[in-house]
Formats: C-alpha cells, sequence, structure tokens
C-alpha cells in the first residue's frame, strides 16, 4: 500500500503535467538526433497549420487514423481483439483498387459507392474468418489477426509486383484509377470529402454507442458476455458481427486512400496504419469522439513531421517515436486516474 | 542431394534458435498469466543494441550483454504498465513494439545517415564453436554452431526446471492460474511478475543478439520480422511447455529456412514467406479445436 501513494505522488496525472511530460519526453528524443527540440516543435507545427493548405491536408488526412482507429473500437466493445486492421486495410485497398481499374459504370457517384461496398466487404470477410474461429473454437483472434496483416502484405505485394504491376512504374504499384473513381474535395475548398465522411462515421457510431439498443448490446457483450448470454443477447452472433464491423471500417479506410491521396494500390501501401489506429482506439478508450481527438493529433504529428523533414536532419521514423511516447504517458495517466477513482481496490 | 540436406538441417538450426529463445522467455511470463506481445519489440531492441554496442566495442561479449540489458530494461517498463499500473498488455505491448520499430531505426539514422541498414566489418560476429568429434557426419551435423545455439539448447533445460522444479516455478504458475493462493501464501504476485519479465528479457536479449550477430551480422529495418508473434503462437499452441516449443521452433524454423532454399525454384518468394505464418495459423486452429472437443462444448465465452 505504501509503495502505490509514493507512486501515485510522483506520476502527476493532471491533464497539464501529462502534457508537460509527453513534450519534454518528444524533447529528450530530438536532443538525440542533435537538433533543437523548439526549432523541430515549430516546423511540426508550421507543417500542419501554417497555411489552408497544410491544414486542409491534416483533414484529408484524419480519416485513416478514424477508420483504422474504430476497426479496432468496433470489436472492442464486445471483448475482441482485432489487432489485423492493417491487413484489413490494405486489403480494402488492393480490392478497391482492383475493382476501380477493372469495372466502370460511367457515374461517379455510383463508382465510387461500389469501390466502398467492395473495401468494406473485403475488409469486413477478413475479419470475420478469425472472428468465426474464436466464437466457434476458441481460436485466440489475437494471433490470427496478427498472422493475417503478414499474409495480405506477402499476397499484395506479389500481385503489385507481378500480374497487376502497371508497365513502365518504377515503384512497382498498379495503374492509376480512371478519373470518374477519384474522391473529389467539397466545392471549391481543398477540404476532401473523406473528412466528412469520417466524421459522420464518427457521430454515428457516437449515438449507435450511447442511444441505441444494438450499443448497448455490443458493449454489454463485452462487459460481461455470461450475463449477456442469460438476458438473451446472442453473444456469439454480436461478437462476430462486432469484427466484422471493425474490419469493415479498416477496409473504407483502405478504399478511401486508394480513391482520394493515392489513386492507385502501391507496394508498401500502409506504413504501420492499422497498428497506429490500433494504438488510437485503446487510448481512446475505445469512444468514438475521443477517437476523433487523438486522431486529429496524430494525423497533425505526420503532416507536420513532412514539413519538418525539410528543414531538420532528424529522420522521418520520428513520427512513430513521438506519436508512442504520447500513447505511454496518457496510458499512464488512465490507469492511475482510473485507481484513484476505484481506490485501488485490488490485492 | 546430402549436400542440400544438410545446408538445409544447419539453417533450420540457426533459424529456429531466435524463435526459440523467444518463445522460451514468453513461456516465463505465460506461466506468470501474461499474454506478452512485447516480444517482437524486446527481440528488436536487443538486435539493434548488439549491433551497435559489438561495433563500438568490437567484441561479440559485450554486444550479447548490451542486447540483454536493452531488453530487461524494455522488459521491466513493460511490466511496470502492466503489473504495476494494470494497463491493458496488449495495449501497451504494440505501443511499445511500434516505439522501438520507429526508435531503433531513427537512432541508426542519426547514426549512420542515408543507410537503410548498420551494416560494417567492424561489427563482430558471435563466434562459432568448432569441435572434431573425429567423423566427418557428426562434425557437419553438431559442430561449427555460434555459441549461442549450444547455450539455447541447454536452456530448454533450465526453463523446464526453473518453472516445474524450483519453489520459483511454483510461486511462477501459481502467479498465473491462482494469484489469491499465492497472496494468502505471503508472496507478492507483483514482485513474482517482475522477476518472470527479468528472466524474459535475458532470453528475449539473446534471441536478438543470435539474429543481428549470427545469423546475419547487420541491423536492418524491423529484422524480427514477426518472429516475437510465431514465438505468441507457439507458446499457444504448446502451453507453455518448454520441450513442445522446442519441436515447434525447429519447425518453424525449417518453414523459414525452406522459404529461403526454395527460392532458385519457380514458386513466387513472397508465397514462401507465408508459410511460417499460415503454419502457425493452421497448428493454432488444430490445436484449439482438439481442445474444445476434448473439454466439450458450450463453454465458450
Amino acid at each position: 500500500m505504501k509503495n502505490k501513494i509514493t507512486l501515485q505522488k510522483f506520476i502527476p496525472s493532471g491533464w497539464f503535467l501529462t502534457v508537460l511530460l509527453i513534450f519534454a519526453g518528444w524533447s529528450l528524443i530530438i536532443l538525440f538526433g542533435r537538433e533543437n527540440p523548439f526549432s523541430v516543435f515549430f516546423y511540426i507545427i508550421q507543417g500542419f497549420m501554417g497555411d489552408t493548405y497544410s491544414l486542409f491536408s491534416t483533414f484529408n488526412k484524419l480519416f485513416v487514423y478514424v477508420l483504422a482507429a474504430l476497426a479496432a473500437s468496433i470489436p472492442a466493445w464486445t471483448g475482441m481483439w482485432n489487432v489485423g486492421g492493417e491487413g484489413q486495410l490494405v486489403l480494402g485497398g488492393f480490392m478497391a483498387a482492383c475493382f476501380a481499374t477493372s469495372v466502370n459504370t460511367g457515374v461517379p457517384i455510383l463508382n465510387i459507392l461500389l469501390v466502398f461496398m467492395v473495401a468494406a466487404l473485403f475488409g469486413g470477410l477478413w475479419a470475420l474468418w478469425p472472428a468465426w474461429f474464436r466464437v466457434r473454437w476458441g481460436v485466440n483472434e489475437v494471433v490470427t489477426t496478427l498472422m493475417g496483416n503478414y499474409l495480405i502484405n506477402l499476397f499484395t505485394l506479389y500481385m503489385v509486383n507481378f500480374p497487376l504491376r502497371a508497365k513502365g512504374s518504377t515503384w512497382p504499384r498498379m495503374a492509376y484509377i480512371p478519373e470518374n473513381f477519384e474522391l473529389k474535395s467539397i466545392g471549391n475548398t481543398e477540404l476532401s470529402y473523406t473528412f466528412l465522411i469520417s466524421v459522420v462515421i464518427v457521430v454515428l457510431m457516437e449515438i449507435i454507442r450511447r442511444n441505441s439498443i444494438t450499443g448497448y448490446e455490443l458493449q454489454l457483450t463485452g462487459k460481461n458476455s455470461v450475463f449477456s448470454k442469460q438476458g438473451g443477447i446472442r453473444v456469439d452472433r454480436v461478437k462476430i458481427w462486432s469484427m466484422f464491423i471493425g474490419g469493415a471500417f479498416a477496409g473504407l479506410a483502405g478504399g478511401l486512400l486508394v480513391l482520394s491521396l493515392n489513386k492507385t494500390f502501391i507496394a508498401g501501401f500502409s506504413p504501420g496504419y492499422g497498428n497506429i489506429g490500433l494504438l488510437i482506439s485503446l487510448i481512446g478508450g475505445n469512444m468514438p469522439w475521443a477517437i476523433l481527438g487523438i486522431a486529429l493529433s496524430f494525423s497533425a504529428l505526420q503532416v507536420g513531421s513532412l514539413n519538418m523533414q525539410l528543414y531538420t536532419k532528424i529522420p522521418p521514423e520520428i513520427t512513430g517515436v513521438l506519436q508512442s511516447i504520447m500513447v505511454f504517458f496518457i496510458a499512464a495517466r488512465k490507469s492511475l486516474k482510473f485507481r484513484k477513482k476505484t481506490g485501488g481496490a485490488e490485492e | 542431394m546430402n549436400n542440400i540436406i544438410l545446408s538445409l538441417y544447419r539453417s533450420t538450426i540457426n533459424m529456429a534458435m531466435p524463435i526459440l529463445l523467444v518463445a522460451l522467455g514468453g513461456t516465463i511470463t505465460h506461466h506468470a498469466g501474461i499474454i506478452n506481445v512485447a516480444m517482437e519489440g524486446l527481440m528488436l531492441a536487443a538486435a539493434f543494441s548488439a549491433v551497435v554496442f559489438s561495433y563500438i566495442s568490437g567484441s561479440a561479449l559485450v554486444g550479447v550483454m548490451a542486447a540483454i540489458v536493452s531488453a530487461i530494461i524494455f522488459s521491466i517498463f513493460y511490466s511496470f504498465f502492466v503489473t504495476t499500473l494494470k494497463t491493458n498488455n496488449f495495449a501497451i505491448g504494440f505501443a511499445l513494439n511500434i516505439f522501438i520499430s520507429s526508435f531503433t531505426l531513427y537512432l541508426s539514422r542519426i547514426m549512420f545517415p542515408g543507410e537503410n541498414a548498420f551494416n560494417s566489418p567492424k561489427i563482430a560476429a558471435i563466434p562459432r564453436l568448432s569441435v572434431d568429434f573425429g567423423v566427418k557426419i557428426i562434425n557437419d551435423l553438431f559442430s561449427n554452431f555460434s555459441i549461442l545455439v549450444y547455450f539455447a539448447m541447454f536452456l530448454v533445460f533450465v526453463v523446464t526446471y526453473i518453472v516445474y522444479k524450483t519453489p520459483f516455478g511454483l510461486w511462477l504458475r501459481a502467479a498465473g492460474s491462482q494469484p489469491d493462493a499465492l497472496n494468502k501464501a505471503g508472496k507478492k504476485v507483483t514482485v513474482i511478475q517482475y522477476t518472470a519479465s527479468v528472466l524474459t528479457g535475458v532470453l528475449c536479449g539473446l534471441a536478438g543478439a543470435q539474429l543481428s550477430l549470427s545469423n546475419v551480422v547487420l541491423f536492418s529495418k524491423d529484422m524480427s520480422g514477426g518472429r516475437g508473434f510465431i514465438a505468441l503462437a507457439i507458446i499457444l499452441i504448446a502451453n507453455g511447455k518448454p520441450s513442445t516449443t522446442l519441436l515447434l521452433a525447429l519447425f518453424f524454423g525449417l518453414l523459414e529456412s525452406l522459404s529461403i532454399q526454395l527460392q532458385s525454384t519457380n514458386i513466387p518468394a513472397q508465397f514462401l514467406f507465408m508459410l511460417p505464418y499460415l503454419m502457425a495459423i493452421v497448428t493454432l486452429i488444430i490445436i484449439s479445436i482438439n481442445k474444445t472437443k476434448k473439454m466439450g462444448r458450450g463453454i465458450s465465452t
């Protein structure tokens, strides 16, 4: 007991101190790279909100993080672990690119909607089999979804290197998608429709979580599946569906990436978006609102660090380092706060 | 033909060792009731420090020591979150993996600007142990492996002994299965879990060193390549039994070396590289189905 009291004294749990500690951690990492932390912070901030263009870039990148985070969150509501967001996202992107380069209805809006469905469907399917094996045979879904990532990465790498590679491309990629598939920006602004889509999905999920029977069933299953079963919830089905929806969000993220930012499917399509989405969902506590906020900060860091690389000699990998340091401190704060609330009831 | 089989055999042993060491490390935390998803990162951190310190000092021993120390530090860090702060172990494990994956690359780019891998003739490799048995076949089969290979085989017995024959092993298993009973017996679960995580750190450190100072002598981006996760699958399949772990590690070593050897054929390399991951899934599914069938249906939660 004594031990705990001293611990809480030394690790402050106020928001202000958490943020201060995050910045201290970041500064330390930047000092390793022999640069001035303050100028690095300046370039990052300039990079994500220096002018309207960079601000819109931050917003236009947001959807990847939001959807990848939801891919882990929705299954987490029911107590399932989807760590395969990466694979589902890549498969969704790959199928979207395949569809866009082979089928064309001629109507842009129809094209885009069809791609959404294809990407979401395949993302969902890739999350479905681990869920089924989990529920039916108790196969640990962490391992199966994880291994699934490697399978999809290798499979798409092969496809994009050999059978589907665009002729004359220096970096392995598929052909660019036709123009009537591209997701344009809203009106005259630089803001992409992807921003709108991600915000709508977040609002929708938040409403479902708080106000709907489905949301209640999902969360009850996660909290106490035996009780839910006796309460008449078909626990197995709920779990499988939550995984499918999660996978569908990841797949949609891949599809949107193809339609808006990438315009094609390339080798190394995702630099770990799925895993970063997992982190966001974990510190966001599986709550859509929180996810939107954290995703915005992650997106800002990512976009801002591109600008920073132009002016400093800090390598690009710093984004991952900064993001994970943020996760450590927020996770620590969250569990300390939780412990204070419950009065450290364990042991 | 003999030569092909022999080289397949030798590369199987070499490829299996990092997996075996990591899996043994995870076995210890598995018994303490923690599903350790940070092993991938621990191994990568170890591989990186092994290369850096071997490069600086010119001594493989210093490299191995540095690997062990760095893996222990991160393992305790992981334990601090999981055991003391009671953070979700998946959450913090994946955060740690991402941190180590980007941080090692970040540091190696700062030290060697413009390079994608950390490669230098100044990095000292772990020496091979060559014993002359007098008979060529026996020499081919048992001699001239890295010292760590022999040590790893020895560690299988050590871990078995620790887990099943010592008081610590008993407490360890109790910490996993009956923490309340352990508390009543006057042992602190936290202390046991921290000790377990130090041991895991040592083993993951050795695995990383074997990876970057023996199998190849360089550091490259994400060179642990999912072996930590394969090891996780192995632990779940073997249910924490070291002897089964050894067999499975050898099996996955065989798959890995097969995927390298078969590259001269027409089969695309990417499909060959899928083999270990695919087999991990298949084996886990088969084992789980058998287990569920034995226990009878209706208990799934």
